[in-house]
């Protein structure tokens, strides 16, 4: 169960925590953590969308002599 | 079918529903006289299956006094390119020639409705530079915590936002409790 006020936590809409507490000390949490949320930074996806061209599943073997002490 | 919705936003941990690239799973390492034999199949995408209380308890407890919560791997499954699935294509260059599913007829229909236990189809929004891909729960792997913490910053493309994670999750889930009646 994810708890709202984690930092971590990020709703669908990206707005942060959607839940009203019953702490009334909750008001105060929540204006600090949506700043927070908003200043995340976002991926680029690592590639740009003309330059990617999703492959198939590569084997790749490699092997190294073994030395020992 | 429904485009599903991405976070673009990066967590300071790994999280269920992430999206990985070129991501390593080790087949086999062997030893002959004094050579190491190393066997890697790398996968270009990767999607996070892992419950991501588990995963956010992991993050949380690195560093503690005991470290109950913590996890060793990261279970993830591979994401197709859904023509090259289609087409039985997907795992050519590994020697495995798969079933061809005919996109248009119920076959394939049905698996872009997420009809068939066995995968799960995402078509992502036109702004993610994605092409429309199938998970297959079958090739489900692990890799080690660590491993995929170390290269989350640079291999990091995209998270699932929450309804189509766990939309993910509870299929997963459904898919490994089947139960199998003999004929």
């Amino acid at each position: 169960m994810q708890n709202p006020f984690n930092s971590d936590y990020l709703s669908a809409n990206g707005t942060g925590a959607t839940q009203e507490p019953n702490n009334s000390n909750a008001a105060p949490a929540i204006a600090v953590l949506a700043p927070a949320l908003a200043q995340l930074p976002e991926t680029n996806y690592g590639f740009k969308a003309d330059q990617y061209v999703q492959g198939k599943p590569k084997r790749v073997v490699i092997r190294g002599k073994i030395t020992r002490d | 079918m429904t485009k599903v919705k991405v976070d673009k936003r990066r967590r300071t941990r790994i999280s269920q529903g992430d999206v990985f690239r070129d991501v390593e799973c080790i087949e086999y390492v062997i030893e002959k006289n004094g050579v190491v034999e190393v066997s890697k199949i790398i996968f270009p995408l990767v999607l996070v299956l892992t419950q991501d209380c588990d995963l956010e308890q992991d993050s949380n407890n690195r560093n503690k006094s005991t470290q109950n919560t913590k996890l060793l791997s990261v279970l993830v499954a591979p994401l197709y390119n859904a023509e090259h699935v289609f087409s039985g294509e997907h795992l050519s260059e590994l020697g495995l020639s798969m079933e061809q599913i005919k996109k248009n007829r119920t076959p394939g229909t049905s698996l872009m409705q997420n009809e068939r236990p066995r995968y799960h189809f995402i078509d992502f929004p036109a702004e993610v530079p994605l092409v429309a891909s199938i998970a297959d729960f079958k090739h489900y792997f692990s890799v080690h915590v660590n491993y995929l913490e170390a290269i989350r910053k640079k291999h990091f493309v995209c998270r699932l936002s929450d309804l189509f994670r766990e939309d993910v999750s509870q299929r997963f889930a459904a898919y490994l409790a089947r139960i199998g009646l003999p004929n």
